[in-house]
């Protein structure tokens, strides 16, 4: 039978709600099952659904094309239609991916907590929280986006405290829910109430209207707060305390969806909102810029210091959003200083960066997942040596770690160039800024150097005696990724020419990359074939192979000691002279915590449970006072409008 | 690609293949007159690699020599990105922040070899290694944001002779800085803590015997004339002296590797902490040449 390509995309308002009409039903019909089937029945539509979104997104990058689905028609309120043109497409794509490879995962990954949890219940939010970041990108109303954006949010922290029996993952669950519902309510009141009110409408187009008109008052109050809800949603240090405790509690097919795909949808509004709603900013640029950088130096360095294997991912987590938001931020502004060609560098740079964390993070937490799921433990200072027993993993984890590290010709080398490039080379304080990256570059390389050291080098400190590979269901996810960490390596041209489609349909100047394996800045005179480099090393390797190949293997001398497991360097004191030696971000950092995140919350919270004896947590008390203090300001914003 | 540039390719690769023993060998030589003795000849490393390359390997069970022959393949593709004696590089527009992450990619695969051998001395050295690397991380990148604000690329095609085709100080001034941070990651004394022969009996190396231990002694010195030569590479105007910049680059890359041994013989070996404060008090300087680059005309 021939399948006729155009006419199946053509055809998405018709097959996409039908598949999404198919997943939710098969979901709610097994939600009230315990077992494992429902997890089965779901994920498994949850992967179809992905793949499905992920060949359409291609097929909107390819071809450019704007596929509009009418989902939902409701009379006086905003219709729901998804609009899927190439940016969204581009970030569909990244969720998809994601989706698909964390839903195969956790079919495998769920024994876990076959007969400790309800996993009907677990089905539910992660389909619910998957289809809610697949509308927050492709809906076109602030209305919807909020409401979708707020769906996001319940069923993940539902799935950040999924663990009912472990405290810590609850109190994670909590924070994160309070800390982004308050970032939810100043979206509330910048979208919902400042726009409707001034325009009578919702939409992109009214939002569009108000930050193109020349009143400075609405468009500062309206960015601010949107701005600000997404700096919060991402992580964006100062707001990043919430994400190295929810992450990794998660179970770790959420925890890849968090971390690969979630906290990638505030930078596709951030796109929207900066570069095509409302004309490009130098102040802003040099906010989200600058906020980047801070973000990738703090994220990172904090990160170089933990021996929890997710938790150390977390924090990268946070360090390599910081790399997007610099590049986003540098484009912004060299849009706004009108350099085109550096500003279309910094910004093919964010989604190619977007689009590689969102591959290796995904793929380091399916592996962290794994060596979990067979050791039960996530302490790096007692695993060791799991190589020889987890082999795939183990490749999967060494391909994603030098991909995160930039090492070519993986695919986070070639985006951390562009972004090097692109800033260094615009002779603006944002130089210091690309230079600031590349330290952290290093900083990344050291960290992951310590993380695959630490768990599949080495002698471990617990027994792993019957420790074997995960199932073919877990492995298949982590190969299909660390592929792509080699394909989007060498062929940085796909990306580049994504990023000019983007940019062509935001209307803002780009140039055609040379071809699929070349990533270039033209009038620079600068550019990197990472091709020619996999080429050389694989006609250069074979020969060393055959050189270096051992005869003898023999045990490792220790001064003529019998060598035993706690000979081995833990994971604490791998860079413990290091650390030492600088110091500062540490101690600021603790400092800085102690007074906001300790001393302030002390003092407010203690003031609180004076007025509201009948709340005993304090977290309740903090949302009362959100509440009261968003009401007075919804109540003076409508009064002035 | 014109046969020209291949055949000067290839006479590239095998000057370094060949330089970087000989190099090594007038080192041991300077380093043993300085302490009175006769020394061995300078061909000396020559037969010490042909000796390692004969033996066949004995390592640890757990060793993986995958990622010690993957540390020789990056280096064999720096040298190829690297102008040596002729300015001709593969691939044809060469970058230098490709370059460098070459080196440092060469330097990350050989530690992790290393770490995989489970010896505790390795994985001291890997740690000591890697810290180094960080805090060389921190300086060098605002020198090269210096040059490149300046100069207005990051091809090592325009970066040749930067302080020359560029009005501003601040480029030869972030040039002649990158001098001490070269000759901290070549490993000389004072700064050689990641092998630390009385300390940790060669750290990084500890668990390679014969053929990967030949490979990875190879790389070291390889990457010794890489760095110097990238020098070299930003401070002649090589474009401008045509023919002569061969016999000027080979004299100063002599003479900078006699420097570097005098310097080694001078030294003691710095504990870690040492180094680290030290390249991080110089890193502040850096940041400082840097800023003012920013605002220099």
């Amino acid at each position: 039978m021939h399948l006729d390509l155009n006419t199946f995309f053509l055809d998405a308002p018709h097959t996409l709600p039908l598949l999404l009409a198919l997943t939710l039903l098969a979901t709610l019909v097994s939600t009230p099952l315990r077992g494992r089937a429902s997890t089965i029945i779901s994920l498994t539509f949850s992967a179809i659904l992905s793949l499905y979104v992920l060949t359409l997104s291609l097929h909107v990058l390819a071809t450019h094309r704007v596929v509009e689905i009418p989902l939902l028609d409701l009379g006086s309120i905003p219709s729901l239609v998804l609009v899927v043109d190439p940016l969204t497409a581009f970030f569909l794509a990244i969720v998809s991916i994601v989706g698909l490879a964390s839903s195969i995962y956790g079919v495998g990954y769920v024994q876990r907590f076959a007969r400790k949890e309800h996993l009907g219940w677990f089905s539910l939010n992660y389909v619910l929280f998957l289809l809610s970041m697949m509308f927050v990108v492709s809906v076109r109303d602030l209305l919807w986006f909020v409401v979708f954006w707020e769906l996001m949010t319940f069923s993940s922290q539902f799935l950040v405290a999924f663990e009912k029996e472990k405290s810590v993952a609850l109190r994670a669950g909590l924070k994160y829910f309070c800390v982004t519902k308050f970032g939810t309510e100043l979206m509330i009141v910048a979208s919902v109430v400042y726009v409707w009110c001034s325009t009578g409408s919702t939409s992109f187009e009214a939002l569009s209207k108000i930050l193109r008109s020349n009143n400075v008052v609405e468009y500062i109050v309206v960015t601010t707060f949107l701005a600000l809800a997404m700096l919060i949603k991402c992580a964006s240090v100062p707001f990043h305390s919430w994400l190295p405790d929810a992450h990794p509690e998660a179970p770790t097919p959420v925890s890849a969806l968090l971390s690969g795909a979630m906290i990638k949808v505030p930078i596709y509004f951030l796109a929207r909102l900066f570069l095509q709603l409302s004309k490009p900013s130098i102040v802003w640029g040099y906010t989200v810029a600058v906020l980047g950088c801070v973000t990738l130096f703090v994220g990172t360095m904090y990160a170089l210091v933990q021996h929890d294997s997710k938790r150390l991912l977390a924090y990268h987590s946070i360090g390599q959003i910081g790399y997007v938001l610099l590049a986003l931020g540098t484009a912004i502004a060299l849009y706004a200083s009108n350099q085109p060609i550096l500003a279309f560098a910094a910004f093919t740079a964010s989604l190619y960066h977007a689009l590689n964390h969102a591959i290796f993070k995904s793929l380091l937490f399916l592996t962290a997942g794994s060596v979990l799921f067979r050791t039960g433990t996530r302490d790096l200072n007692v695993l060791g040596g799991l190589a020889k027993r987890m082999p795939i993993t183990a490749l999967c984890a060494l391909i994603a770690s030098l991909s995160i590290a930039g090492v070519p010709p993986f695919n986070g080398f070639a985006s951390k160039w562009l972004i090097y490039a692109s800033t260094m080379l615009s002779r603006s304080p944002l130089s210091l800024a690309g230079a600031v990256a590349m330290f952290v570059s290093s900083v990344t390389t050291a960290s992951f150097v310590k993380y695959f050291v630490t768990m599949f080098a080495g002698r471990p400190r617990i027994d792993v005696s019957r420790v074997r590979e995960v199932p073919p269901s877990m492995v298949v996810p982590q190969l299909l990724l660390a592929s792509l960490c080699i394909a989007l390596g060498i062929a940085p041209g796909l990306v580049a020419r994504a990023s000019m489609g983007i940019a062509s349909a935001m209307d803002l100047p780009s140039y055609v990359p040379r071809t699929w394996f070349i990533l270039d800045i033209p009038r620079y005179g600068s550019m990197i074939v990472p091709l020619l480099l996999a080429s050389l090393i694989s006609v250069v390797l074979p020969i060393a192979l055959i050189i270096a190949r051992p005869r003898l293997g023999v045990e490792p001398w220790v001064s003529g000691a019998l060598y035993t497991s706690s000979r081995s360097m833990p994971a604490k004191s791998f860079y413990r002279d290091f650390e030492e030696v600088v110091h500062e971000p540490y101690s600021l950092g603790e400092k800085l915590g102690r007074v906001f995140f300790v001393e302030i919350p002390r003092v407010a919270l203690e003031r609180i449970r004076l007025l509201v004896h009948s709340f005993e947590y304090g977290y309740a008390s903090t949302i009362i006072l959100l509440t009261v203090c968003i009401a007075i300001g919804l109540g003076v914003m409508m009064l002035w409008s | 690609m014109e046969l020209k540039t291949i055949a000067a390719i290839v006479t590239n690769l095998v000057f370094v293949l060949l330089y970087a023993p000989l190099l090594n060998g007038v080192e041991r030589k300077i380093r043993a007159r300085i302490q009175n003795r006769l020394g061995p000849p300078i061909t000396q490393t020559f037969y010490d690699l042909a000796k390692l390359f004969r033996r066949s390997t004995v390592a640890s069970s757990s060793l993986s020599y995958v990622l010690a022959s993957l540390s020789f393949a990056y280096i064999i593709a720096a040298s190829l990105a690297i102008p040596t004696i002729f300015l001709a590089t593969f691939p044809r527009h060469s970058d230098i922040i490709y370059i460098l992450y070459l080196v440092i990619a060469s330097t990350v695969l050989l530690c992790l070899a290393s770490a995989t051998s489970s010896s505790p001395f390795a994985a001291l050295g890997v740690s000591r290694e890697i810290s180094t690397v960080m805090c060389i991380e921190l300086a060098l990148p605002f020198l090269l944001t210096t040059i490149a604000i300046h100069v207005g690329s990051l091809s090592m095609k325009q970066l040749v002779g930067a302080p020359f085709t560029s009005t501003s100080p601040c480029v030869a001034l972030a040039v002649a800085l990158m001098l001490p941070l070269i000759y901290v990651e070549s490993t000389y004394l004072p700064f050689e803590i990641a092998e630390a022969e009385p300390e940790l009996a060669s750290g990084i190396e500890i668990e390679f015997g014969g053929r990967i231990l030949a490979l990875a002694l190879y790389t070291k010195l390889i990457k010794r004339l890489l760095l110097v030569s990238l020098l070299l590479d930003l401070a002649i105007p090589r474009y401008v002296l045509g023919w002569l910049s061969i016999p000027l680059y080979l004299a100063l890359l002599t003479a900078m590797s006699i420097l570097f041994a005098v310097l080694d013989t001078i030294f003691a070996r710095y504990r870690p902490e040492q180094v680290f404060r030290w390249i991080k008090r110089y890193s502040a300087l850096c940041m400082g040449v840097a800023i003012l680059g920013l605002f220099a005309p």
